[in-house]
């Protein structure tokens, strides 16, 4: 072997050719907090890539021995200099250094050997499972698809959270934001929604990218953890940038997932793409320009902080038929503070995107999982890609959730209430025990039907909303053991037809003489 | 504001103008327009630009050792940069082995051994 080697080394060396190609070049005239200033490359563009000549005046051995390139990335084009932010160790380079034009705009190499894999914010593999086998270059900013381009939003993504699904669906190609306060939930819904794909046949199943933005590492890797476990790992690509890293690094994250799911788009397949979170995006942005010594705004935050936000989210979208029908749908995460959605980043990325799901801090101490405030929380385009066979279930749940919500106000100043009032607000809490659902375990969308019509029909009638849970699990597992066929005619079909309606009638009322020891305690 | 001044100071100096004089009426102008206490640093930054004028208007050439031989090579490097084939300054950098490195203004010909032999180095490294 090592003979093959040596013959092919030879080889390479009596072929070698030094070509006397001009390049431009500049000189580092300072730097400082991952910032370097540089005079020269008067012909550079914005958001191209230079390269550090971090070997110069060092021997051939060390060199090769620190064989590492430094790249830096052009943001700033100034009168006599550019500033470029460095991608890498910054504390590397140093006054006097030579940088390279590399005359290619940030890119970053996919192809289908991403899936599955983690990756940094340059799209190199950092799960040490080896090298990723690349075909492709694609550009990190880009002009979004153009409105001749799509088409309309028309097929659901489902996320298995019954709450979302039934009131707040959302189509591939939208984008919906998940905002609320630390710890309310937020990165369990996207991630719940990663999990629940592999529900879906394998032709129809997306692509998911989790992007972690200014992570904690250990929880970039608990959520690796929980994808494997799940199996969902198979079809997910992670792009982990931590709170460690230089705020460019930071900022380049999400454009770098949303290159990876455009490649992957455009060859007709459909992605899921999870920006977690967007506030520390904004913040890294903000530091970012305050070192370019940008002006700052509203909150310091650079001028263009919406069109940042707004050409990313952009860039999710539906294709038509004619650019092969893939699809890019978008889930931003914001963490707001003391639940206040009109602070600045919030309200920006509210009125980019397609809808919100809005977590609430109170709903979440009362137990209420995922603490989905129905009220405020809304999809706008997501309701014509929902199935007949949940549209038909869930027009209920919204009326029902809203009238209880208004009695249970009312609730606390009147004791006495009349017979119909206290079955409404019963039939509310036995909703809201309906749509409480614990952390990891998605729903498919035929079992959420099934649970939805049998709510609606009268499967707890009789009994405590503290039950609701018990006979719901019984029943689904009494479906899936003795009338899988329902299961199976709403999946193929997506659809609640008179003959399904009458076989669910039928074990519904099987269902309930079979358990009479869950009925008969309210009197 | 202090770039200016070393600009203008610098343009002043290279342009022949005498050199005390240049020097006297720009730290008299500084007095008057209350800028004096910028003098020092003016004069540090001038000396940075006149260093750097010097170096892009002459062009470099980086060999590994002294007896440098103008070969076809070199030439067409130095046309391909845009500058004169026969007024350089010839630098020595033993590390580059062998070859030259050609530097004009903001372009540079690398034609250096090292150069060759790490990016095969990566090329096979790659493979």
């Amino acid at each position: 072997m090592s003979t093959t080697i040596i013959d092919r080394i030879k080889k390479e060396i009596e072929g070698l050719k030094i070509d006397a190609i001009p390049e431009e070049v500049g000189v580092v005239i300072s730097v400082g907090d991952g910032i370097a200033e540089i005079e020269g490359l008067s012909r550079a563009q914005m958001m191209e890539m230079v390269v550090f000549e971090a070997g110069e005046g060092a021997p051939l051995e060390k060199t090769v021995a620190n064989d590492k390139s430094l790249f830096g990335l052009i943001l700033n084009l100034e009168e006599d200099t550019v500033k470029v932010v460095v991608l890498g160790e910054s504390n590397l380079v140093k006054e006097g250094m030579r940088v390279r034009r590399t005359n290619r705009l940030l890119s970053v190499p996919v192809g289908p050997a991403i899936v599955g894999r983690v990756v940094n914010a340059l799209g190199e593999m950092i799960d040490g499972k080896g090298e990723i086998k690349t075909d492709r270059d694609m550009p990190i900013e880009r002009v979004a698809y153009g409105v001749m381009d799509r088409s309309s939003v028309n097929e659901p993504i489902h996320t298995g959270i019954k709450a979302i699904d039934s009131m707040i669906p959302i189509g591939r190609g939208q984008r919906e934001l998940i905002i609320g306060d630390r710890g309310t939930g937020k990165t369990t819904i996207a991630i719940d929604t990663i999990i629940n794909q592999k529900y879906e046949p394998k032709e129809k199943r997306p692509i998911c990218i989790y992007v972690a933005i200014g992570q904690k590492r250990s929880k970039t890797a608990s959520i690796m953890a929980k994808l494997e476990e799940a199996g969902a790992l198979e079809y997910t690509t992670i792009v982990a940038t931590s709170a460690a890293e230089a705020s460019p690094l930071l900022f380049l994250a999400p454009f770098t997932g949303v290159a990876i799911g455009e490649y992957f788009m455009e060859q007709g397949k459909d992605v899921v793409i999870v920006f977690d979170d967007l506030s520390k995006h904004a913040v890294a942005y903000r530091q970012m320009s305050l070192l370019l010594r940008r002006p700052p705004g509203r909150e310091a935050y650079p001028g263009d902080i919406f069109y940042l936000h707004s050409r990313l989210l952009e860039r999710s979208a539906k294709l038509s038929k004619e650019l092969g029908g893939g699809s890019i749908t978008a889930l931003p995460i914001i963490e707001t503070q003391e639940g206040d959605v009109s602070a600045y980043i919030p309200t920006n990325v509210i009125s980019i995107t397609d809808g919100q799901i809005f977590l609430e801090t109170d709903l979440f101490n009362k137990g209420i999982r995922p603490a989905l405030n129905v009220g405020i929380s809304v999809s706008r385009v997501g309701s014509s890609a929902q199935t007949k066979a949940m549209k038909k279930v869930a027009g209920k749940i919204r009326l029902e959730l809203a009238q209880f919500r208004e009695l249970e106000a009312f609730m606390q100043f009147a004791s006495d209430l009349d017979e119909d009032t206290k079955k409404r607000i019963d039939s509310g809490r036995k909703y809201v025990e309906l749509l409480k659902q614990k952390q990891n375990n998605p729903m498919p969308f035929y079992q959420q039907v099934v649970s939805i019509y049998a709510a609606n029909n009268g499967l707890f009638e009789g009994t405590t909303p503290n039950m609701v849970s018990q006979i719901e699990t019984q029943f689904l597992s009494f479906i899936a053991r003795d009338r899988a066929d329902i299961l199976t005619t709403i999946e193929t079909g997506c659809e609640l037809t008179d003959e399904v309606v009458a076989k669910l009638n039928q074990a519904m009322a099987d269902f309930r003489e079979a358990n009479s020891q869950f009925y008969g305690l309210v009197k | 504001m202090k770039q200016a001044y070393i600009n203008a100071l610098a343009d002043a100096l290279l342009s022949k103008t005498e050199f005390e004089s240049a020097l006297r009426n720009t730290h008299d102008l500084l007095l008057k327009k209350g800028h004096g206490r910028l003098w020092p640093a003016i004069l540090r930054g001038v000396i940075k630009e006149i260093e750097k004028r010097n170096r892009q208007n002459t062009p470099q050439v980086i060999v590994s050792t002294d007896d440098l031989k103008q070969n076809e090579a070199l030439i067409k490097a130095l046309k391909e940069v845009g500058a004169a084939t026969t007024d350089y300054n010839t630098l020595v950098d033993s590390t580059i082995i062998g070859g030259f490195i050609v530097r004009y203004r903001d372009l540079m010909v690398d034609a250096s051994y090292k150069r060759a032999l790490t990016d095969l180095y990566r090329k096979i490294i790659k493979s």
